[in-house]
């Protein structure tokens, strides 16, 4: 049949099909029959290939043992892993921190494991400092560079010049990098002045002339009186308190100025500063009611202050002092347990001491509190220290620890900025930091900022591109906690205290290598003492070697292991030595006085507090930065149940907890309805908090479990960090975290 | 000609109408005709379990670490700070204002009632009572109503407003045992289903009774509580140790008056 | 149009349609690859037993492929005389782990457990699977993904029905 030519008409319908047509509908069938294709299965998980482990089957899976690392407490936890690839944290039942609890945080670990913003591999900046223009290179490049320019550094005869911010304590690898240090020979190993370990640092120190971890027999205590919001919630004592409170939960009595998020029996609100005047004044009504065995005690300075007397300070009517007395009296073995923001003041270290004085009073010796001293690394070979390394190390500190500026700090690494400003005592030429984030977590940021500038070298080991690794020259990516070997000392302390393995859960997900390879890896390069003081391969090996065999053994398979004491048949192979408070001398006073008496001695000066007498220092009201007038609050910050001190981005849940105390998004301005009608504001208005160095938009939240006079504002998220003033006890170094006073506003 | 295209039109628009909903009516009735069947006859000597919670507040120190604990365990997503000033980041275990004489927060997952209010308004038998007692959800089956939610008097089910983001290789750390909910499907607690499942098989091909020592800490809100304030169990047996925390004096329900019989049970503050 | 364009125009209407659709399936047939070479044929003739491999049978969800430490047990020593068979002593060699092809792939939201079936159900495993006795490698999947296969089967077999019993 002959079709009509082809017309400007338009085609006529269905029976005609001109190509064109035929063309088209055959694309659009094809099309509409593509869409019609099965869609990809919604429910189905396909995950990205991992690099292939020798003997995974398909659909295996092992539970691997190993230690958090997201707070000091340590906990034991068990890691679920199928087909290479970690899918669940558990706490380990047998783990005698946690017994088989997890507080959010290590649940929410395997956030930062995978997470996105991960540094992949090592980085080497090509822009200014600052510009984010990053390079990637090599290991072998990355390591060559540090290895040189140290090895440099050496050559110019200044190793002290080199300063390491070492955010970890209580490991092994802290334990390898203070030993590259003595090696090198400098004196710059600068903690960041943890608020969750400080306050358990400064005590047996004093009290006992040791440096260790206290443990205290929970089942057995009476009454617990928790001194700091935190002590419960977030301290490295926290998961401890509670798992140990199982069987018997003793009364607890919570003293701070903000209501903790659980449950107490009742809470004492108190002035922020006021914990020691709090203490003294329970000394002495303990003393004078005769209440207590008081040898020994009558020497504490500061023993005479009355109650009514420390009312000004402490914000606590008498008539609940001597309440709270006799309570503790009468409910032996008491306990006083403190967290970080308890001694975080301009009179911490005297805090502490006064802290100390009445645990001794109420019972200790029943309570059998057992510490745990110098952990033995019996495998390691003694330190080679050349002439060089020994005269280097003996120079003043470049944070002041040490000298009279501070003479019973162990860090101080609030005073590096200005140092590195002031090239005083000496510039620094290098400036290496791990497991911290000074620029975003410590009080002065442009001056953190400024100081790194100055810096000539900056080497960040951080596993995110964080505030401090942005101005860094190199980042050298560690491994996360769950990808790497280590050996830990819980500052959750247990009876008998324990150490705890980490081992790597899955290969590492990135090229990212373990903090103890890298330092095993510049000693190498440096050779030399260095080298053979770090004698070995990887930190696997150090780990494994340490201790002896069958302490290994017994560790591998329960994933913590006991530190055993003198009189344990398994004690020869003892990997720590555990001292009995009970059979020290009974008036432990004396030994505090021996310390004090001792210290300051560094750079050759005494501390008048040394000299003048008992040793002890006077006890003194705390001091808060900004007038009064302008700022007639006090800043309160908190760490939340989920704080984790650096990196709170890689944790998303923990940023979505329905708990206020969890610290979700927004920042929350926390004041009591009291202030909150004073400055006309409601809960819920945006507001903007402000101190005389910084300020910070918050939203308000109005609540009685705040006291009067008091802004309690969550740490862990940008902010407020700027507010606070970088005031600091003289006497051990630590950062005024309470010491600063704002003022509060609505934001219009 | 158009009135017969009219009723054609018609005709044929009733004819689809009513398969529609002769369709969705079979398919409920055939959820729930399989659901309703009974359980395996593996276990023909064992009466049926009434599988159940007991929260101990007085225990609970709200720490939230259930609440991640049952994220993980149960690939639910973070959704970002925007959604969450909307309320929308999902809990199965949550945290809602203070209740039953406590000063603090009240933990709260799905209260799998004896009576449950969901499952009598879902169109499409998307929710049903297990033959053991949990509430389920086949998130296939969900269209996305949310009925349900409007149902539930506890205000626990979430509703997937978006699709949830697994950046980076965040895919990676998915439990394998739980198929991850895509946008537009309700999704809430379901007593780690999964992990019952897995104990009971494993107990029977160890060839052991399930005890309850072997399920107190199951579910993973329960494994993770530092304190042991969670404890699950079977209610049915008056030895287990959900059964004994049921009888003490500060054992109480959330909302008893609404007559949906929970099966989550609180202890009260000891005070 | 003349008769010859009408025919490539009906050829074309079929044939592209057809090689959509097979391009569309072929994405979603799985790779046929098997990662080493390997005859159930030749296994299944020296009476070895399926879960001589697949050990995860009789205790796990998933049935598992054999590891290479697995295969080096009788392997180590040279078996038959197939030109492909040294190269497993090859990998072992280079710790070249095998990375076996899934054929069998549930929906995601399917829950099957080979335990239950082949130890608390007793079943075989040719009840599910084909006879593998006259195969070389599979390159099909043999399991029907659908659910009314298992229901049919579960309700002659007083099973569980119970939604949770599969669902996840």
């Amino acid at each position: 049949m002959k079709r009509p030519p082809r017309s400007t008409e338009p085609a006529a319908a269905a029976s005609h099909l001109g190509r064109r047509e035929l063309l088209g509908s055959a694309a659009l069938a094809g099309a509409a029959l593509l869409g019609c294709r099965p869609k990809k299965d919604p429910y189905r998980i396909d995950k990205p290939p991992v690099p292939r482990v020798p003997g995974w089957r398909t659909g295996e899976e092992r539970w691997v043992l190993s230690t958090c690392a997201l707070c000091e407490a340590a906990c034991g936890i068990k890691v679920r892993v199928v087909e290479g690839r970690a899918v669940k944290i558990e706490g380990n039942p047998e783990h005698p921190v946690n017994r088989g609890g997890l507080c959010s945080r290590g649940q929410a670990a395997l956030q930062a494991l995978y997470h996105p913003e991960r540094v992949r591999s090592p980085l080497r900046r090509t822009g200014s400092r600052g510009s984010g223009q990053w390079k990637t290179i090599s290991w072998d490049e990355a390591i060559g560079e540090v290895t040189a320019k140290l090895a440099k550094l050496r050559a110019a005869g200044g190793p002290e010049r080199l300063v390491l911010i070492d955010g970890e304590t209580g490991t092994l690898t802290h334990n390898l990098w203070a030993r590259f240090l003595l090696a090198y020979g400098s004196p710059n190993h600068v903690g960041m002045g943890s608020t969750g370990s400080a306050a358990v640092e400064l005590d047996t120190p004093y009290r006992q002339g040791l440096y260790g971890w206290r443990a205290d027999d929970l089942e057995r205590t009476g009454l617990l009186l928790a001194m700091g919001t935190d002590l419960l919630a977030s301290s490295g004592q926290a998961m401890h308190l509670q798992c140990a409170s199982r069987a018997r939960r003793p009364r607890v009595i919570c003293v701070s100025p903000r209501r903790p998020g659980c449950r107490v029996d009742e809470w004492i609100p108190i002035a922020p500063g006021g914990y020691g005047a709090l203490a003294l004044a329970l000394v002495h009504v303990l003393l004078r009611d005769a209440l207590v065995d008081s040898r020994g005690f009558e020497a504490l300075p500061g023993a005479g202050r009355t109650p009514e007397e420390t009312t000004q300070v402490t914000g606590i009517p008498a008539e609940t002092v001597e309440r709270l007395a006799h309570a503790l009296a009468e409910n032996r073995p008491a306990l006083v347990a403190s967290d970080g923001s308890v001694v975080a003041a301009s009179n911490g270290l005297s805090t502490a001491i006064a802290i100390s004085a009445l645990n001794g009073l109420l019972g200790e010796r029943e309570r059998l509190a057992r510490v745990l001293g110098t952990v033995r690394m019996a495998g390691w070979p003694a330190p080679t220290v050349d002439a060089l390394a020994a005269a280097r190390r003996a120079v003043p500190r470049v944070d002041g620890a040490g000298t009279a500026a501070c003479p019973f700090g162990q860090s101080r690494v609030q005073a590096l900025p200005a140092a590195i400003a002031s090239a005083k005592p000496y510039p620094v030429e290098a400036l290496l930091v791990r497991g911290a984030n000074p620029l975003a977590t410590l009080p002065g940021r442009q001056a953190w900022a400024a100081a790194l500038q100055r810096v000539p070298f900056v080497v960040s080991f951080s596993p995110w591109l964080d505030e401090t690794a942005w101005l860094a020259d190199l980042v050298l990516p560690e491994s996360l906690f769950l990808e790497a070997w280590d050996m830990v000392w819980p500052a959750a302390v247990t009876d008998p205290p324990v150490l705890s393995l980490r081992q790597p859960v899955v290969g590492p997900v990135h090229g990212t290598r373990q903090s103890g390879d890298l330092v095993l890896a510049l000693a190498a390069g440096l050779g030399g003492s260095i080298g053979s003081a770090l004698p070995w391969k990887r930190q696997q090996d150090v780990v494994e070697t340490s201790f002896p065999p069958q302490s290994m053994a017994a560790i591998k398979e329960k994933g913590a292991g006991r530190s055993v004491c003198a009189d344990d048949e398994n004690c020869k192979h003892g990997l720590g030595e555990i001292v009995d408070l009970e059979s020290t001398t009974p008036h432990e006073f004396a030994f505090f006085a021996r310390r004090i008496a001792s210290a300051g001695t560094r750079d050759g000066t005494r501390s008048s507090e040394a000299a003048a007498g008992s040793g002890l220092p006077p006890w003194e009201a705390p001091r808060f930065s900004g007038d009064p007038l302008q700022f007639p609050l006090h800043l309160v910050p908190y760490r939340p149940a989920p704080f984790v001190a650096d990196g709170a981005h890689a944790f998303p849940w923990l940023s979505e907890l329905p708990l206020v105390s969890g610290n979700p998004w927004p920042l929350r301005a926390e004041i009591n309805p009291a202030d909150a009608a004073r400055f006309g504001v409601a809960d819920g208005d945006e507001v903007l908090v402000e101190s005389s160095v910084g300020s910070c938009a918050a939203v308000a939240l109005v609540s009685d479990g705040v006291r009067p006079g008091v802004v309690a504002m969550a740490l862990g998220k940008s902010g407020v960090v700027d507010l606070v003033v970088p005031d600091e006890d003289r006497l051990s170094g630590l950062l005024a975290w309470q010491g600063t006073r704002v003022r509060l506003r609505r934001a219009s | 000609m158009k009135r017969d295209d009219d009723n054609l039109r018609d005709s044929r628009r009733k004819l689809l109408a009513g398969l529609a909903v002769s369709a969705a009516g079979v398919l409920a009735a055939r959820g729930r005709a399989l659901a309703g069947e009974s359980a395996t006859s593996d276990e023909p000597d064992k009466r049926p379990r009434r599988w159940g919670l007991v929260i101990d507040l007085d225990r609970c120190v709200r720490c939230g670490g259930c609440v991640v604990a049952c994220q993980q365990e149960n690939n639910v997503a973070p959704l970002g700070p925007k959604q969450a000033v909307r309320t929308r980041p999902i809990h199965w275990m949550d945290f809602l204002p203070p209740a039953l004489g406590s000063s603090l927060p009240t933990p709260i997952p799905c209260m799998h009632c004896e009576d449950p209010p969901c499952v009598k308004v879902c169109p499409v038998g998307a929710t049903y009572q297990s033959p053991e007692g949990i509430t389920a959800q086949i998130w296939e089956r969900c269209i996305g109503c949310r009925h349900c939610m409007v149902a539930c008097p506890y205000a626990r089910r979430y509703f997937n407003w978006s699709e949830p983001r697994w950046p980076g290789d965040e895919l990676s750390s998915l439990n394998p045992d739980v198929a991850p909910r895509p946008r537009g499907v309700v999704e809430k607690c379901t007593l780690c289903h999964h992990r019952i499942r897995a104990a009971v098989e494993r107990a029977a091909v160890d060839e052991e009774p399930l005890s309850d020592e072997a399920v107190r800490r199951l579910p993973a809100c329960a494994q993770s509580c530092p304190t042991q304030a969670i404890s699950f169990g079977d209610l049915s047996d008056p030895e287990s140790e959900v059964s004994r925390l049921a009888r003490s004096p500060r054992a109480t329900r959330l909302l008893a008056e609404a007559g949906t019989r929970p099966k989550v049970i609180y202890l009260r503050e000891d005070t | 149009m003349s008769h010859a364009r009408r025919s490539i125009g009906t050829v074309l209407v079929i044939a592209v349609p057809a090689l959509l659709i097979a391009l569309g399936m072929a994405r979603h047939t799985p790779a046929a690859s098997m990662g080493q070479a390997m005859s159930h044929k030749r296994h299944l003739a020296k009476e070895m037993k399926c879960r001589a491999c697949h050990q995860g049978v009789e205790g796990q969800a998933l049935a598992s492929f054999p590891t290479l430490a697995d295969c080096m047990d009788c392997h180590k020593m040279p078996q038959g005389n197939d030109p492909a068979e040294p190269s497993v002593r090859a990998r072992a060699a280079r710790g070249d782990e095998i990375s076996w092809g899934r054929l069998n792939r549930l929906a995601g939201h399917v829950y099957f457990s080979h335990a239950a079936h082949v130890t608390l159900a007793s079943m075989k495993c040719e009840d599910c699977h084909q006879d593998m006795t006259a195969i070389d490698q599979p390159t099909a999947p043999d399991i029907r993904p659908d659910m009314d296969g298992c229901v049919a089967c579960h309700r002659e077999k007083h099973a569980s029905v119970d939604c949770l019993a599969c669902h996840k």
